[in-house]
Protein backbone atom coordinates (compact mmCIF):
# COMPACT_ATOMS: atom_id res chain seq x y z
CA UNK A 1 0.00 0.00 0.00
CA UNK A 2 1.08 3.65 -0.78
CA UNK A 3 0.08 6.99 0.17
CA UNK A 4 -0.24 9.65 -2.28
CA UNK A 5 3.06 11.43 -1.00
CA UNK A 6 4.66 8.00 -1.41
CA UNK A 7 3.06 7.78 -5.38
CA UNK A 8 4.29 11.38 -5.80
CA UNK A 9 7.56 10.58 -5.77
CA UNK A 10 7.17 7.64 -7.36
CA UNK A 11 5.44 9.05 -10.21
CA UNK A 12 7.86 11.86 -11.34
CA UNK A 13 10.44 9.19 -10.89
CA UNK A 14 8.57 7.26 -13.43
CA UNK A 15 8.25 10.51 -15.85
CA UNK A 16 11.90 10.81 -15.57
CA UNK A 17 12.06 6.85 -16.29
CA UNK A 18 14.02 6.68 -13.29
CA UNK A 19 12.88 4.10 -11.29
CA UNK A 20 14.09 0.95 -10.14
CA UNK A 21 12.20 -1.86 -10.81
CA UNK A 22 11.17 -2.81 -7.31
CA UNK A 23 9.23 1.15 -7.37
CA UNK A 24 7.88 0.68 -10.52
CA UNK A 25 6.86 -2.78 -9.35
CA UNK A 26 4.92 -0.51 -6.95
CA UNK A 27 3.58 1.66 -9.20
CA UNK A 28 1.92 -0.71 -11.08
CA UNK A 29 -1.53 -1.29 -9.56
CA UNK A 30 -1.90 2.46 -8.47
CA UNK A 31 -1.12 3.17 -12.19
CA UNK A 32 -4.09 0.91 -13.30
CA UNK A 33 -6.96 1.91 -10.33
CA UNK A 34 -5.93 5.59 -9.23
CA UNK A 35 -6.87 8.29 -11.20
CA UNK A 36 -4.65 10.69 -9.19
CA UNK A 37 -1.74 8.61 -10.16
CA UNK A 38 -2.94 8.74 -13.58
CA UNK A 39 -3.04 12.45 -13.31
CA UNK A 40 0.62 12.65 -11.46
CA UNK A 41 1.76 10.86 -14.12
CA UNK A 42 0.77 13.01 -16.80
CA UNK A 43 1.36 16.27 -15.35
CA UNK A 44 5.12 14.97 -14.67
CA UNK A 45 5.57 13.62 -18.07
CA UNK A 46 4.70 17.29 -19.14
CA UNK A 47 7.32 19.03 -16.98
CA UNK A 48 9.90 16.13 -17.90
CA UNK A 49 9.60 16.90 -21.57
CA UNK A 50 9.93 20.20 -21.02
CA UNK A 51 13.27 19.70 -20.25
CA UNK A 52 13.54 18.32 -23.54
CA UNK A 53 13.30 22.07 -25.05
CA UNK A 54 16.48 22.76 -23.22
CA UNK A 55 18.09 20.70 -26.25
CA UNK A 56 18.15 22.73 -29.35
CA UNK A 57 17.00 20.47 -32.40
CA UNK A 58 19.24 18.95 -34.51
CA UNK A 59 19.31 16.81 -37.71
CA UNK A 60 19.50 13.39 -38.10
CA UNK A 61 20.60 11.86 -41.12
CA UNK A 62 18.29 12.42 -44.36
CA UNK A 63 18.18 8.52 -44.63
CA UNK A 64 16.51 8.12 -41.06
CA UNK A 65 12.77 9.37 -42.53
CA UNK A 66 13.09 7.64 -45.60
CA UNK A 67 14.14 4.33 -43.48
CA UNK A 68 11.32 5.12 -40.96
CA UNK A 69 8.71 5.02 -43.56
CA UNK A 70 9.91 2.17 -45.60
CA UNK A 71 9.75 -0.07 -42.25
CA UNK A 72 6.43 1.55 -41.58
CA UNK A 73 5.38 0.23 -44.71
CA UNK A 74 6.99 -3.02 -44.18
CA UNK A 75 5.48 -3.55 -40.92
CA UNK A 76 1.38 -4.63 -40.43
CA UNK A 77 -1.23 -2.98 -38.52
CA UNK A 78 -2.09 -5.16 -35.69
CA UNK A 79 -5.22 -4.52 -34.25
CA UNK A 80 -4.49 -5.23 -30.75
CA UNK A 81 -1.52 -3.70 -28.87
CA UNK A 82 1.27 -5.53 -28.21
CA UNK A 83 2.66 -5.88 -24.55
CA UNK A 84 5.96 -4.59 -26.02
CA UNK A 85 4.92 -1.70 -27.66
CA UNK A 86 3.47 -0.14 -24.74
CA UNK A 87 4.90 3.37 -24.55
CA UNK A 88 5.17 4.20 -21.05
CA UNK A 89 3.82 1.09 -19.68
CA UNK A 90 1.07 2.42 -18.22
CA UNK A 91 -1.97 -0.07 -18.90
CA UNK A 92 -5.25 1.05 -20.61
CA UNK A 93 -7.27 3.12 -18.13
CA UNK A 94 -9.45 1.28 -16.35
CA UNK A 95 -13.71 1.83 -17.09
CA UNK A 96 -14.35 1.04 -13.25
CA UNK A 97 -12.64 0.77 -10.48
CA UNK A 98 -13.62 -1.15 -7.42
CA UNK A 99 -12.63 1.05 -4.78
CA UNK A 100 -11.85 -1.94 -2.63
CA UNK A 101 -9.24 -3.25 -5.70
CA UNK A 102 -7.11 -0.21 -5.11
CA UNK A 103 -4.06 -0.60 -2.83
CA UNK A 104 -3.26 3.42 -3.45
CA UNK A 105 -4.44 5.55 -0.02
CA UNK A 106 -5.73 8.71 -1.19
CA UNK A 107 -5.19 12.02 1.29
CA UNK A 108 -8.19 13.34 2.65
CA UNK A 109 -7.70 16.31 1.33
CA UNK A 110 -6.51 15.21 -2.17
CA UNK A 111 -7.52 13.71 -5.53
CA UNK A 112 -10.67 11.90 -5.69
CA UNK A 113 -10.30 8.38 -5.46
CA UNK A 114 -10.43 6.00 -7.57
CA UNK A 115 -13.99 3.73 -7.34
CA UNK A 116 -15.60 6.10 -4.98
CA UNK A 117 -16.54 8.85 -6.65
CA UNK A 118 -18.27 8.38 -9.74
CA UNK A 119 -17.05 10.42 -12.74
CA UNK A 120 -18.21 13.82 -13.98
CA UNK A 121 -19.57 12.50 -17.17
CA UNK A 122 -20.93 9.28 -15.23
CA UNK A 123 -22.77 11.72 -12.92
CA UNK A 124 -24.13 14.07 -15.64
CA UNK A 125 -25.88 11.17 -17.43
CA UNK A 126 -26.87 9.72 -14.34
CA UNK A 127 -28.51 12.95 -13.88
CA UNK A 128 -29.75 13.52 -16.77
CA UNK A 129 -31.40 10.26 -17.01
CA UNK A 130 -33.49 10.67 -13.64
CA UNK A 131 -34.53 13.83 -15.01
CA UNK A 132 -36.09 11.97 -18.00
CA UNK A 133 -37.13 9.55 -16.30
CA UNK A 134 -39.35 12.50 -13.77
CA UNK A 135 -40.66 13.77 -16.65
CA UNK A 136 -42.24 11.19 -18.39
CA UNK A 137 -43.62 9.54 -15.03
CA UNK A 138 -45.28 13.39 -14.47
CA UNK A 139 -46.40 13.82 -18.02
CA UNK A 140 -47.60 10.21 -18.31
CA UNK A 141 -49.59 11.19 -15.11
CA UNK A 142 -51.36 14.37 -16.67
CA UNK A 143 -51.00 13.33 -19.97
CA UNK A 144 -52.40 9.68 -20.70
CA UNK A 145 -51.63 8.90 -24.91
CA UNK A 146 -54.69 8.95 -27.10
CA UNK A 147 -54.69 5.16 -27.44
CA UNK A 148 -55.23 5.39 -23.39
CA UNK A 149 -57.20 8.00 -23.21
CA UNK A 150 -59.64 6.17 -25.61
CA UNK A 151 -60.03 2.78 -23.80
CA UNK A 152 -61.57 3.26 -20.45
CA UNK A 153 -59.36 1.72 -17.39
CA UNK A 154 -60.85 -1.39 -16.58
CA UNK A 155 -62.12 -0.76 -13.47
CA UNK A 156 -63.74 2.13 -15.35
CA UNK A 157 -65.42 -0.29 -18.02
CA UNK A 158 -66.62 -2.21 -15.41
CA UNK A 159 -68.28 0.39 -13.59
CA UNK A 160 -69.59 1.91 -17.05
CA UNK A 161 -70.69 -1.71 -17.99
CA UNK A 162 -72.73 -2.10 -15.45
CA UNK A 163 -74.48 1.23 -14.41
CA UNK A 164 -74.62 2.58 -17.99
CA UNK A 165 -78.61 2.78 -18.62
CA UNK A 166 -79.77 0.96 -21.65
CA UNK A 167 -76.85 -1.17 -21.56
CA UNK A 168 -77.42 -4.54 -22.34
CA UNK A 169 -80.67 -4.58 -23.11
CA UNK B 1 -3.81 11.10 -35.30
CA UNK B 2 -6.95 10.24 -37.01
CA UNK B 3 -5.23 9.46 -39.93
CA UNK B 4 -2.02 7.75 -38.16
CA UNK B 5 -4.65 5.19 -36.69
CA UNK B 6 -6.04 4.76 -40.37
CA UNK B 7 -2.37 3.62 -41.76
CA UNK B 8 -1.96 7.02 -43.38
CA UNK B 9 2.02 6.91 -44.22
CA UNK B 10 1.67 10.74 -45.17
CA UNK B 11 0.49 11.04 -41.23
CA UNK B 12 3.76 9.53 -40.33
CA UNK B 13 5.92 11.81 -42.44
CA UNK B 14 4.33 14.71 -40.93
CA UNK B 15 5.02 13.12 -37.67
CA UNK B 16 8.50 12.72 -38.65
CA UNK B 17 9.14 16.29 -39.84
CA UNK B 18 7.34 18.41 -36.73
CA UNK B 19 8.93 16.58 -34.21
CA UNK B 20 11.89 13.88 -35.48
CA UNK B 21 14.49 16.99 -35.19
CA UNK B 22 13.45 16.94 -31.09
CA UNK B 23 13.46 13.62 -30.82
CA UNK B 24 16.85 13.13 -32.18
CA UNK B 25 18.61 15.76 -30.15
CA UNK B 26 16.93 14.14 -27.50
CA UNK B 27 18.35 10.81 -27.69
CA UNK B 28 21.77 12.10 -29.38
CA UNK B 29 21.98 13.78 -26.37
CA UNK B 30 21.38 11.15 -23.94
CA UNK B 31 23.22 8.48 -26.06
CA UNK B 32 26.06 10.60 -27.66
CA UNK B 33 26.50 8.27 -30.77
CA UNK B 34 24.41 9.45 -34.05
CA UNK B 35 23.74 5.79 -34.99
CA UNK B 36 21.78 4.83 -31.93
CA UNK B 37 20.32 7.98 -31.42
CA UNK B 38 18.75 7.21 -35.12
CA UNK B 39 17.81 4.00 -33.78
CA UNK B 40 16.10 5.04 -30.86
CA UNK B 41 13.75 7.67 -32.84
CA UNK B 42 12.55 5.16 -35.21
CA UNK B 43 11.96 2.66 -32.38
CA UNK B 44 9.92 5.34 -30.94
CA UNK B 45 8.26 6.71 -34.11
CA UNK B 46 7.41 2.96 -35.60
CA UNK B 47 6.16 1.85 -32.06
CA UNK B 48 3.78 4.42 -32.79
CA UNK B 49 2.80 3.49 -35.95
CA UNK B 50 2.05 -0.09 -34.97
CA UNK B 51 -0.01 0.94 -32.07
CA UNK B 52 -1.49 4.49 -32.37
CA UNK B 53 -4.67 3.87 -29.93
CA UNK B 54 -1.43 4.33 -27.07
CA UNK B 55 -1.61 7.44 -27.50
CA UNK B 56 -4.83 9.14 -25.15
CA UNK B 57 -5.16 12.45 -26.16
CA UNK B 58 -7.04 12.76 -22.52
CA UNK B 59 -3.41 12.52 -21.18
CA UNK B 60 -1.51 14.79 -22.66
CA UNK B 61 -0.33 16.75 -26.02
CA UNK B 62 0.94 14.44 -28.87
CA UNK B 63 3.98 16.43 -28.37
CA UNK B 64 4.49 15.15 -25.33
CA UNK B 65 4.03 11.57 -26.29
CA UNK B 66 6.55 11.38 -28.70
CA UNK B 67 8.77 12.71 -26.61
CA UNK B 68 8.58 10.81 -23.78
CA UNK B 69 8.76 7.71 -26.06
CA UNK B 70 12.02 8.61 -27.53
CA UNK B 71 13.01 9.14 -24.08
CA UNK B 72 12.39 6.21 -22.70
CA UNK B 73 13.14 4.06 -26.03
CA UNK B 74 16.67 6.19 -25.66
CA UNK B 75 17.13 5.02 -21.93
CA UNK B 76 16.41 1.90 -22.28
CA UNK B 77 18.98 1.57 -25.21
CA UNK B 78 21.40 3.21 -23.04
CA UNK B 79 21.19 0.45 -20.14
CA UNK B 80 20.86 -1.77 -22.46
CA UNK B 81 24.17 -1.12 -24.44
CA UNK B 82 25.90 -0.16 -21.09
CA UNK B 83 27.62 2.72 -22.62
CA UNK B 84 30.70 4.52 -21.19
CA UNK B 85 28.41 6.88 -19.55
CA UNK B 86 29.51 6.48 -16.01
CA UNK B 87 32.68 8.36 -17.30
CA UNK B 88 30.49 11.69 -17.66
CA UNK B 89 29.44 13.92 -14.92
CA UNK B 90 26.72 16.06 -14.90
CA UNK B 91 28.05 19.03 -15.38
CA UNK B 92 26.09 22.01 -16.95
CA UNK B 93 26.57 21.14 -20.49
CA UNK B 94 22.94 20.66 -21.12
CA UNK B 95 22.71 24.06 -20.26
CA UNK B 96 24.42 25.17 -23.09
CA UNK B 97 23.23 22.70 -26.11
CA UNK B 98 25.13 24.22 -29.30
CA UNK B 99 22.58 24.75 -31.92
CA UNK B 100 21.99 22.41 -34.48
CA UNK B 101 23.45 23.60 -37.88
CA UNK B 102 20.62 22.78 -41.00
CA UNK B 103 17.79 22.27 -38.27
CA UNK B 104 14.93 24.14 -39.83
CA UNK B 105 14.85 27.91 -39.27
CA UNK B 106 11.69 27.91 -37.99
CA UNK B 107 12.19 24.62 -35.18
CA UNK B 108 15.64 26.33 -34.19
CA UNK B 109 13.96 30.04 -33.32
CA UNK B 110 11.12 27.76 -31.95
CA UNK B 111 12.97 26.09 -29.82
CA UNK B 112 15.78 28.61 -28.74
CA UNK B 113 12.99 30.82 -26.91
CA UNK B 114 11.51 27.42 -25.34
CA UNK B 115 15.14 26.44 -24.76
CA UNK B 116 16.19 29.69 -22.64
CA UNK B 117 13.24 29.39 -20.57
CA UNK B 118 13.86 25.72 -19.53
CA UNK B 119 17.69 26.89 -18.71
CA UNK B 120 16.73 29.86 -16.71
CA UNK B 121 14.16 27.59 -14.86
CA UNK B 122 16.92 25.09 -14.39
CA UNK B 123 19.37 28.08 -13.25
CA UNK B 124 17.05 28.97 -10.73
CA UNK B 125 16.55 25.48 -9.00
CA UNK B 126 19.19 24.68 -5.74
CA UNK B 127 22.11 22.75 -7.90
CA UNK B 128 20.85 19.35 -5.75
CA UNK B 129 17.83 19.57 -7.91
CA UNK B 130 19.22 20.26 -11.02
CA UNK B 131 21.92 17.59 -10.70
CA UNK B 132 19.29 15.04 -9.70
CA UNK B 133 16.83 15.76 -12.63
CA UNK B 134 19.56 16.19 -15.34
CA UNK B 135 21.46 12.86 -13.89
CA UNK B 136 18.36 11.21 -14.40
CA UNK B 137 16.65 13.03 -17.86
CA UNK B 138 19.55 13.55 -19.69
CA UNK B 139 21.78 10.73 -18.68
CA UNK B 140 19.40 7.87 -17.32
CA UNK B 141 20.83 7.23 -14.57
CA UNK B 142 17.98 5.57 -11.59
CA UNK B 143 17.82 7.18 -8.27
CA UNK B 144 19.14 4.66 -6.64
CA UNK B 145 22.11 5.05 -8.47
CA UNK B 146 21.94 8.95 -8.12
CA UNK B 147 22.21 8.26 -4.44
CA UNK B 148 25.06 6.70 -5.14
CA UNK B 149 27.07 9.40 -7.26
CA UNK B 150 25.70 12.27 -5.06
CA UNK B 151 26.29 10.67 -1.53
CA UNK B 152 22.58 11.28 -1.03
CA UNK B 153 19.97 8.68 0.52
CA UNK B 154 17.83 7.78 -2.08
CA UNK B 155 15.08 8.72 0.11
CA UNK B 156 16.72 12.68 -0.42
CA UNK B 157 17.10 11.88 -4.38
CA UNK B 158 13.30 11.47 -4.85
CA UNK B 159 12.70 14.45 -2.63
CA UNK B 160 14.95 16.58 -4.33
CA UNK B 161 13.44 15.48 -7.63
CA UNK B 162 10.36 15.95 -6.56
CA UNK B 163 11.09 19.35 -5.21
CA UNK B 164 12.65 19.95 -8.62
CA UNK B 165 9.41 19.22 -10.93
CA UNK B 166 7.10 21.01 -8.91
CA UNK B 167 9.20 24.36 -9.02
CA UNK B 168 9.68 23.69 -12.62
CA UNK B 169 6.02 23.70 -13.16
CA UNK B 170 5.88 26.59 -11.28
CA UNK B 171 8.08 28.41 -13.75
CA UNK B 172 7.48 26.71 -16.68
CA UNK B 173 3.35 26.87 -16.88
CA UNK B 174 3.37 31.18 -18.32
CA UNK B 175 5.66 29.60 -21.57
CA UNK B 176 4.15 26.10 -21.41
CA UNK B 177 0.06 26.23 -21.56
CA UNK B 178 -0.01 22.57 -21.05
CA UNK B 179 2.78 22.35 -18.00
CA UNK B 180 0.99 21.98 -14.90
CA UNK B 181 -2.64 21.59 -15.96
CA UNK B 182 -2.31 17.68 -16.39
CA UNK B 183 -4.18 16.00 -19.14
CA UNK B 184 -6.59 17.42 -20.82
Amino acid sequence: VIDHHDSEQLTVGYALHALEPADEERLTEPLQTCPACEFLIADAQVVATALAANLVPALPSPELRQRILSAAAEQPRPRLPLPEEQWTRQPPRPKSIPAAESKCRPRAHGFPSAGRLPSVKGRLLAGALALVLAVVGRSRRRWPSPARARRPHPTMRSFSASSSPGRGR
Amino acid sequence: MRRLREGDQSALAELYELYGARCYALARRILGEAALAEDAVQEALLALWRNPERFDPDRGALKTFVLTLTHRRAIDVLRREALQRRNRTAGDDALTEPAAAGAPVSEQVEARLEGSLVREALKKLPNAQREALQLAYYQGYTQREIAAITGAPVGTVKTRMLAGVRTLRKQLVPAFPSVGTGPA
